[in-house]
């Protein structure tokens, strides 16, 4: 390992397996997230777009923002990425630890406020997605982070964009439904989180 | 920043040698983790009266995963919670 704790396995687009470090995504790094700010960002790696980039539910998500007025000195909030060896950020997450559960009520829950892969990851904009993996290992790594802070591995998540990934996750979904984003939340329980946690050796 | 005499030494529980500047017969140090094994491992032995956890920069960094695994493991022990081990996610 390359002095991450926790590595993502990722599946490049030659097949290849291929190791991603997971680190906490700080307001400097997550420019590269996000339009906003007149620099390179990781919609710029998608050149020719299958489909208009606009119509991503995070296209104008800004991550620098949440990171300062939702998640810096706010107690349980964080913000981490994926990061491949050359430097750039293949997926980031925001979470807060100790949400309420609806599955499991009067129980805490990791919620995942905000999760995404680089746009050149997904199938629906590029021809060959560069990494495969990524959602999914950021989410494992958020049940380890519920299952480290008295959540016991449950998550909670309202899935705007793509309901198949959370259900593979092993989401399911709860009655709660949210106006706004149109979705029911899901959740993960402790038992389906805490197998997957033994199944990858992270405890016994 | 406080230093009791209370502390003990976690290796007189997990068995292993560790360098001399992490485990002494004061505290244990650590890097300003943010990685959730070495955060909740800090965050626990700072409640612990036995063993004291101090944010300071002399750390985990210098051991291979390997070391730093048993040394993890051998705070959980001392503690008596659950393990977490590294993996690939």
């Amino acid at each position: 390992m390359d002095g991450a704790f926790f590595s993502a396995t990722l599946l490049d687009s030659q097949g290849g397996l291929q190791s991603g470090s997971i680190q906490p995504l700080d307001r400097e790094a997550a420019k590269s997230l996000s339009t906003h700010w007149g620099t390179w960002n990781w919609w710029d790696d998608v050149v020719s777009p299958l489909s208009s980039i606009d119509q991503e539910p995070d296209f104008h998500w800004n991550w620098t923002g949440v990171i300062s007025t939702e998640i810096l000195n706010r107690r349980g909030r964080r913000s981490v990425c994926v990061r491949t060896p050359d430097g750039k950020i293949q997926g980031a997450m925001i979470y807060w630890i100790g949400a309420r559960s609806v599955l499991c009520p009067g129980q805490l829950v990791v919620y995942i406020d905000r999760l995404a892969t680089a746009p050149a990851n997904r199938e629906k904009l590029v021809t060959q997605a560069r990494f495969q993996g990524v959602g999914r290992s950021l989410v494992r790594y958020a049940m380890i982070e519920s299952f480290n802070n008295r959540c016991d591995g449950r998550l909670t998540a309202y899935p705007i964009a793509n309901e198949s990934f959370y259900r593979e996750q092993g989401f399911q979904k709860t009655d709660e439904f949210h106006q706004g984003e149109q979705t029911f939340l899901f959740e993960v329980t402790a038992e389906t989180a805490q197998q997957t946690l033994r199944t990858l050796g992270v405890i016994q | 920043m406080t230093h009791s005499s209370q502390n003990h030494d976690v290796t007189a529980h997990g068995g292993i040698d560790l360098p001399p500047h992490l485990v002494g017969d004061s505290d244990v140090w650590f890097d300003a983790p943010t990685d959730p094994i070495t955060l909740r491992a800090a965050t626990l032995l700072s409640l612990s009266p036995d063993v004291k956890a101090n944010f300071r920069a002399a750390d985990l960094s210098t051991m291979d995963d390997a070391t730093k695994q048993k040394f993890l493991d051998s705070i959980y022990k001392v503690l008596g919670i659950p393990q977490i081990r590294f993996a690939q996610l």
